[in-house]
């Protein structure tokens, strides 16, 4: 707003500076010919021309005024003035003067001419004006025609030109208004400074000009003139009816307001009856200034807090009386406070019991000294303090639940004071006053007393608790119809949240026991609206869940993305997932899926900072099994500022298959970790190791259980080492059952994992290692036996094709003998036989049956007798 | 509804959920002796050493478990702490004393004449570099 005001008033002035003054006069430069020429006439005589026409020069020499032929005169020297002849001709007089141009003339005679001319017309003594001016002659002025208001006005305008300005500019200004307002008003704001001098006949002489009000209200503000309020506000509308600037009358009446705070206060308010806010203008540099403005701003009902970032200096400024008024309303801050007592006074604003009670009293703040003693002290303190009221110190007793004599409380004639007394006196607050009964700050006190066998009603703290802690008694005495009247009243009387929702859950609590779940679900549901405790959110799922289960996983979903904290959320996910999961693990994840409010609470959940670290774990671990496709495509910010840890990226790698999952687990391991991590994460391995165990001695145990087991193997997962010696054991073993030996044969992997489990029996412990023996037992003789099986029928295959070709040789002429086809037969047997000896011996290594180990041993006999023979068909050929 | 679903082990007792193993003792004493005085009473001796069993399984840390109905749910809620709410014990602060004489219109007048003339300079500076206007709008050449 005075950014506008201020835009509007530079508009007013620079109407005012000339751009848009109307001039006294409009005037045209006059012809001056070769008037105030000087001539030279033969017989080296010199002249002054004083007229130029078609007859001839007038000229004015040492014969007087002669016409003369223009033909006979030589120019000697030229004025470099004139707007009209009296102009050029007093320039050539006062060239005469200066520089001795040696004419034959009388100058006054001269000065005749001049004079003559310029009373020629108005217009001529006008331009004859400004030229005397220009050449320094205003005294010259009064030959003129112009009246004196207007020589005043020209005298004024030529002072302030020459920079001759002074008081008495004002004064020519004075007396020129009347001729031309606007010129004077013009000139008037080049000579402001010594507008003072003079303010009342200026104030005087604009007084029935609207047209000047702007000038008006400035010299008057100007020279510290009071207006009054009328007058300022007519000047204002006048400014206003102008149109100076675009701004209405509630703008420049919001103006006023600024400045007059305390005498316009109806004009503080917008049409809207909202009272605006504005900023310091930024072109107000100085902080005197500013802090003026805002001070005047605050006063006015705004509350801009600019105020405050300005330097105590600036504040310093400020009267004493207007500074204690910003106080009052905080406007500024203790530091930027110099006087050492108003700077006490705001500390005292701000916080009362922050201030020492001697230097309150000093302020001369007695009330505020008990108040203070009566926060701070205990009553013996207060007592033994004679400077504090007596009232305060009666209150601090009464607070402590300590009986002053009555005669004191009769004086201060209080009646709630005087019933307070008489329940100390009684030991009871059976006959409390009712106002008494409602005001908590007593409470406290009354509590301390034995409690009526009838509770009144009334509404009150007091009244609600001891209506809470009857419920609750019959509640424990199993009587549910009582329980549940007292809630009611309860209910009732507490006017604070807490109460209120206790009694809702006293009251729910009767109704379950009483078999009306329905109504004890409904009182529970209105507790929980607004703020609400953890327990009753525990207590509404219990009713729920006997209710309706699956209503119940709704509705603590729905709680578990709504509860006011991360805690209380995370609670009712866990109810909810109970609930959801109420016959069975909730890590199975067969069944119904999950709910997707469920699912949805809980992705919030794990984004929460202060998520319990093991509830985060528990959540992602939920989620990594039943929203799997989601965990494993989240990034690591949608799974909470822990989402970059290595624990996530083994719950990430669950949700995307055993592969990642063992493989994550394997690198967390065996790298740095959060202890708490760790734990879990050798949990989680050592559950997953065990079920793999499980699975894998199960009757039903299959290739997938073996794959598995391998892959643990595979990904190198630090496990324990007995664990590790029965998962390769047992892998080999339940990969060797499942084989289909007339196809199939164990690999070289699970022979070495078979080998690897035999080397490690030996380095565990010897109750260990008893207990794994048989297992691994099993697995050698497994392998042994799955070999020995598998390589004798492939063994007889080959017997067969090797002793076919040799009935074929037999049968041939050595010539016919395709001995490239023999030798390739010949080749792949003896490979065959190289090979099935290695793995033979491997397999007998293994055996430790004695009957397996002598069919292995004859296996491998035959194939070395093979092999030999093999060879010999070789040398024959 | 099956009985034993609406069992609470603490209501029976008639302890707060969250008591401690000795004081679910002592009420387990109490609601005995109690037992006999009443005529149908809701439930027997059985019922309480259930209950008793129930609690003294929980005991180290029953508020983490989400399982059984808690009363009081808010045992803060039966405490009667000092009111933040002013009233006859708590009153508000007593009206600070003023210091200076009330604030006058002189002194508002001050700080209003000071804006008013820091607003005037400002309109009027920038004038002292422009020349005074002639009176007379004067046309044509003149020497």
């Amino acid at each position: 707003m005075c950014e506008a005001v201020a835009y509007s008033v530079q508009r007013a002035c620079e109407r005012e500076e000339g751009q848009c003054v109307e001039p006294l006069a409009r005037l045209q430069v006059q012809p001056t010919g070769g008037v105030g020429d000087v001539v030279g006439l033969p017989r080296n005589e010199r002249a002054v021309v004083l007229g130029d026409s078609q007859a001839g020069i007038t000229i004015y020499g040492a014969k007087g005024v002669n016409l003369i032929d223009r033909r006979r005169l030589s120019l000697v020297w030229r004025p470099s003035v004139g707007r009209a002849p009296a102009g050029a001709l007093l320039a050539t007089i006062e060239a005469q003067r200066t520089r001795a141009l040696a004419l034959p003339v009388d100058i006054s005679s001269l000065m005749s001419y001049v004079a003559s001319f310029a009373g020629a017309s108005l217009d001529a003594s006008r331009l004859f004006a400004l030229d005397a001016l220009d050449l320094g002659r205003p005294d010259l002025l009064g030959i003129s025609l112009l009246d004196e208001e207007e020589r005043q006005l020209l005298y004024a305008w030529h002072e302030i030109r020459t920079g001759a300005s002074g008081p008495q500019t004002v004064d020519r200004l004075l007396v020129g208004w009347s001729r031309s307002p606007d010129v004077a008003r013009s000139l008037l704001l080049h000579v402001w400074r010594y507008a003072e001098l003079r303010r009342e006949e200026l104030i005087a002489g604009m007084q029935a000009d609207a047209a000047h009000a702007l000038s008006r209200l400035l010299v008057a503000q100007l020279t510290g003139t009071t207006l009054d309020d009328a007058a300022t506000i007519g000047i204002l509308k006048a400014l206003a009816q102008e149109g100076y600037g675009p701004h209405s009358l509630a703008d420049l009446n919001a103006m006023l307001s600024i400045l007059r705070p305390t005498s316009t206060a109806a004009s503080q308010e917008s049409p809207s009856g909202t009272r605006t806010q504005t900023s310091c203008p930024a072109w107000m540099t100085d902080d005197g200034d500013r802090a003026a403005w805002l001070a005047l701003e605050i006063l006015s009902g705004s509350t801009n807090a600019e105020l405050k970032s300005l330097p105590p200096a600036a504040i310093g400024t400020l009267p004493r009386a207007i500074l204690e008024d910003l106080i009052k309303v905080r406007a500024v801050r203790t530091e930027q406070i110099g006087d050492a007592d108003l700077r006490d006074l705001r500390r005292l604003t701000n916080d009362p019991t922050a201030v020492p009670i001697q230097r309150i009293r000093e302020l001369g703040q007695t009330e505020l000294a008990g108040w203070v003693a009566l926060s701070n002290r205990t009553p013996d303190e207060i007592e033994g303090d004679i400077a504090v009221p007596r009232r305060w110190t009666i209150l601090a007793s009464l607070a402590a639940g300590k009986m002053p004599p009555f005669a004191d409380l009769g004086e201060l004639r209080e009646p709630l004071l005087v019933s307070l007394g008489e329940c100390l006196q009684a030991g009871t607050w059976s006959r409390a006053d009712p106002a008494l009964l409602a005001d908590d700050t007593v409470a406290p006190v009354l509590d301390r007393l034995e409690p009526p066998d009838e509770v009144p009603s009334v509404r009150g703290t007091l009244v609600g608790v001891e209506r809470l802690r009857r419920a609750k008694s019959h509640l424990h005495k199993w009587d549910w119809r009582a329980a549940a009247a007292e809630a009611r009243a309860a209910l009732a009387a507490a006017p604070m949240e807490r109460q209120r929702d206790e009694a809702l859950n006293l009251l729910a609590a009767a109704q379950w026991q009483s078999g009306e779940p329905e109504l004890a679900m409904a009182a529970l549901n209105k507790a929980l609206e607004g703020a609400y405790t953890d327990a009753l959110l525990v207590n509404a799922g219990v009713v729920a869940a006997e209710l309706d289960p699956t209503a119940a996983v709704e509705h603590f979903s729905r709680l578990a993305a709504e509860a006011p904290t991360t805690q209380e959320r995370a609670l009712a996910a866990e109810r909810s997932v109970r609930l959801w999961k109420l016959d069975g693990d909730p890590w199975d994840d067969s069944g119904p899926p999950i709910p997707s409010a469920l699912c949805t609470a809980m992705r919030e959940l794990l984004k929460r900072s202060d998520l319990d670290p093991e509830r985060w774990r528990e959540i992602l671990t939920l989620l990594a099994v039943h929203d799997d496709a989601w965990v494993a495509a989240a990034s690591a910010t949608a799974l909470g500022p822990r989402g970059a840890t290595p624990l996530a990226r083994v719950l990430q790698g669950r949700a995307k298959g055993p592969e990642e999952w063992i493989g994550a687990m394997a690198s967390a391991l065996r790298g740095s970790l959060d202890p708490s991590d760790r734990t879990f994460l050798e949990q989680e391995r050592d559950g997953l190791v065990g079920a793999v165990i499980q699975a894998l001695i199960a009757d039903d145990a299959n290739l997938n259980a073996a794959g598995f087991a391998l892959e643990i193997v595979d990904q190198d997962l630090p496990v324990d080492e007995d664990d590790g010696i029965a998962l390769r054991a047992l892998a080999a073993w339940v990969a060797c059952k499942e084989l289909d030996l007339q196809e199939q044969e164990p690999s070289d992997l699970i022979i070495r994992r078979a080998e690897e489990a035999v080397r490690g029996l030996p380095r565990l412990p010897a109750d260990r290692r008893s207990e794994i023996q048989p297992v691994v037992e099993a697995a050698r003789n497994a392998v042994a036996t799955a070999l020995l099986i598998a390589r004798a029928n492939e063994f007889d295959t080959m017997v067969d094709g090797y002793n076919g070709m040799l009935e074929q040789l037999r049968a041939l002429p050595r010539w016919q003998v395709d001995r490239r086809a023999v030798n390739e037969v010949l080749d792949v047997c003896e490979s065959f036989c190289t090979e099935t000896s290695t793995l033979v011996g491997r397999a007998v290594a293994l055996a430790t049956e004695p009957d397996l180990k002598r069919a292995l041993g004859d296996l491998r006999a035959n194939v070395q007798d093979a092999l030999r023979t093999a060879q010999e068909t070789r040398r024959q050929l | 509804m099956s009985e034993r679903d609406t069992r609470n082990p603490w209501i029976i007792l008639g302890v707060d959920y969250g008591c401690d193993s000795s004081a679910a003792s002592e009420a387990f004493a109490r609601k005995a002796k109690a037992l006999r005085k009443m005529e149908e009473p809701r439930w027997d001796r059985t019922d309480l050493a259930w209950a008793l069993s129930e609690i003294q399984s929980l005991e180290g840390d029953p508020l983490t478990k989400v399982d059984h109905y808690r009363v009081p749910a808010d045992a803060g809620a039966y405490d009667l702490l000092a009111s933040e709410t002013p009233g006859l014990l708590a009153p508000l602060p007593p009206s600070v004393v003023r210091l200076t004489a009330p604030t006058s219109e002189l002194d508002v007048g001050v700080l209003a004449d000071r804006v008013l003339r820091s607003f005037v300079e400002r309109i009027l500076q920038p004038q002292h570099s422009q020349p005074a206007p002639c009176p007379y709008a004067v046309d044509g050449e003149h020497r």
